[in-house]
């Protein structure tokens, strides 16, 4: 037995018999959450590089699996990795049903899930471009279902991110020619400028966002904003494997302060678009543009504290994101998803426009939610470079903030005077559990942060 | 040899598909165009690698323009309306723009990729003009068509810095998931698809 046949071949197999079994809903949905759970709890689990003790036998479980001369590596660094976010695809799976995703969701989730596992597990690292290529196109019959025209969102999705295979591709080459080569700085310019651009691409990063708001409201928000966390949260990892590997990426100058730079620019313009918008969906892409921006001021920090940020950011972005966008799909059932068909919700869908505000209070940063402490630290740790590292982003968090009291605005704006709880059980269960791991989260940080920093062990060059 | 002495040849065939694709409105011409391409693309990849593993692009290429045409090949959707001269000329003067470009920027990327001129000017034109497709064109076929010429491209190049056998089959796996996605995409557009 090995790691990367637990975690990758396990769940592409899970992908397949779901694919067979798509004709019948509920126990798709059954098989794709508890395979996830169970895939989860045998991530924190099962000890690397140790046997496992079933009781009657030891069964040695090998972290690397190699195919065609190449190596799939899961160690034990990438365990609290395949923990979150099998944990995550759990609750994904699990909202899939109240958000009425398409029969294709959990089987080719599942799938894309495995295939972004394989890319962070796969040596040498220029596969991984291919491998998330590959994922890319697998999650294309999701966000474009049968029966549904094409959007321009999901065709601007698919180019922004094949644009980035090629970069990738190019960027390994010279960051090879590097390594062989360090006194070239001509060679050393040329392979940052060629990784950058790939990860921009990837990563949605200014200016290269533009599709992120269409693809998130032309399509079930629930279902994009999971393809979109999925590839985000797998692609800032191999940043950070990227930053472990190369010392030369690590000490080039100019790298951090560009980071800083770009990462301003996408929280300040994101929640300054946010602040303008009717339609909640766009809202929610520029929130999570927001989030990714508030990610690269972290990495900018170059120092052990702010990889700390970057990946503690990872656990409380999943769940306000997830919160976001299966209350907007919850409440688009009932009503246009903009502030004006929203208007007097509350008193209808109380469950929802509660997890909808939380949501997106959350992703703003708000004191008792998820996101507040380590944004807080973050902003703390920016001051020492300059307080406009500060004063800007916290321009785009008052947006955001800014927002969420006009959509309160209009939720509570209502002439009747009976409350209705018009959310399904199902439903009425998801939200309750999202938000209140948002408040515990928010509230007891030191609970969950220790484990999630845990990420930081695969990552031994990082300081 | 031969092919060598001749790759100017490959490099025509590249501009001249490529900028018969930017204007044609049939698909069965465009996915000629396309397969007559993919031959260039071959040739030029022969002179780098062996003619067993570089007739692999030229296999693939021709794989993904069949699953477009088999695709479209029920739909008219791609002449619905007359298409004016004027736009055509706009398109093929911005291809000329680009082979002009490709011209003038050549010397530059020579001095950080040591390649075959002929090689890594083919390669450029592919990529521009798939550039150009992918910002004009509006349609999914035309937008798969543009995202199969730029990889070409860039395939052509990235041939001659890695040889491995892997890469290429993995980059071809790649290239029909593409055609695959875009067939999808094309039988949506046709109303083909069941919810």
């Amino acid at each position: 037995m090995n790691a990367p046949l637990i975690w990758i071949g396990l769940p592409l197999l899970i992908a397949a018999i779901l694919f067979f079994l798509r004709g019948r809903p509920n126990l798709v949905w059954i098989i794709a959450v508890l395979s996830n759970a169970f895939l989860a709890l045998l991530a924190f689990s099962i000890p690397s590089g140790r046997p496992v003790n079933l009781g009657f036998m030891l069964l040695p479980v090998d972290d690397s699996f190699v195919i065609l001369g190449r190596r799939f590596i899961l160690g034990g660094g990438d365990r609290p990795f395949l923990g979150l976010i099998f944990a995550f695809g759990a609750f994904w799976f699990g909202g899939g049903k109240v958000a009425r995703a398409n029969r294709y969701f959990a089987p080719l989730g599942m799938a894309v899930m495995a295939l972004l596992v394989a890319a962070l597990a796969v040596e040498p690292f220029l596969y991984a471009a291919l491998l998330v290529e590959m994922a890319v196109l697998v999650s294309i019959p999701l966000l474009s279902p049968p029966g549904q025209p094409v959007r321009p969102g999901v065709l601007r999705f698919l180019i922004f991110q094949t644009l980035a295979m090629p970069f990738i591709l190019i960027a390994g080459w010279a960051a090879g020619a590097v390594e062989t080569n360090p006194a070239d700085e001509r060679l050393l310019q040329q392979a940052v400028v060629l990784l950058a651009l790939g990860f921009a691409f990837w990563l949605a990063v200014f200016p290269f966002y533009n599709w992120m708001p269409l693809l998130v409201s032309q399509t079930n928000p629930f279902v994009a904003s999971f393809i979109v966390l999925v590839l985000n949260t797998l692609v800032f990892l191999l940043a950070l494997d990227f930053l472990n590997a190369f010392a030369w990426l690590r000490e080039f100058e100019l790298l951090y302060p560009a980071l800083r730079l770009v990462g301003t620019i996408m929280v300040v313009t994101g929640g300054v678009w946010a602040v303008f918008q009717q339609d909640l969906a766009r809202v929610l892409a520029y929130s999570i543009i927001v989030e990714n921006g508030f990610s690269l001021l972290a990495l900018s920090l170059d120092s052990r504290t702010g990889f700390e940020i970057f990946v503690s950011l990872f656990l409380a972005r999943l769940i306000s994101v997830a919160l976001f966008s299966l209350s907007l799909t919850v409440l688009s059932e009932k009503a246009t998803p903009d502030l004006r068909g929203l208007q007097g919700i509350m008193q209808r869908m109380p469950l929802a426009s509660v997890a909808l505000l939380m949501g997106l209070f959350g992703i703003a940063g708000l004191p008792l939610f998820a996101v507040f402490p380590m944004r807080l630290f973050l902003l703390e740790n920016l001051a020492q470079i300059s307080i406009a590292y500060v004063v800007w982003p916290s321009i785009g968090m008052v947006c955001l903030i800014a927002f969420g009291l006009r959509l309160l605005a209009s939720f509570v704006r209502s002439d009747e005077k009976l409350w209705k709880f018009e959310e399904s059980w199902i439903q009425s269960f998801f939200l309750t559990g999202g938000i209140l791991l948002v408040l515990v989260i928010g509230t007891f940080p030191r609970w969950f942060l220790p484990g999630i920093q845990k990420l930081l062990e695969g990552f031994s060059q990082l300081k | 040899m031969i092919f060598q002495r001749l790759s100017f040849i490959a490099a025509i065939i590249l501009v001249v598909c490529s900028l018969f694709l930017l204007v044609s409105r049939n698909w069965r011409q465009s996915i000629l165009a396309l397969a007559t391409l993919y031959i260039g693309v071959f040739w030029l990849t022969a002179l780098v690698w062996p003619v067993g593993l570089a007739i692999v692009k030229l296999v693939v290429g021709w794989m993904a323009g069949a699953v477009l045409g088999a695709s479209t090949q029920y739909g008219s959707f791609l002449v619905q309306q007359p298409e004016l001269r004027s736009v055509q000329m706009f398109r093929l003067t911005a291809g000329g723009v680009v082979v002009v470009l490709v011209f003038a920027l050549e010397p530059t990327v020579a001095e950080w990729i040591e390649i075959d001129r002929v090689v890594l000017w083919g390669a450029m034109i592919l990529i521009g003009m798939g550039f150009l497709q992918l910002g004009i064109m509006t349609n999914p076929f035309n937008l798969f068509i543009g995202l199969l010429t730029l990889l070409a491209g860039f395939e052509t190049i990235y041939a001659v810095l890695e040889s491995s056998v892997l890469v290429a089959g993995l980059l071809a796996v790649v290239n029909l998931g593409l055609a695959l996605t875009g067939a999808y995409l094309i039988s949506l557009q046709h109303g083909e698809g069941t919810p």
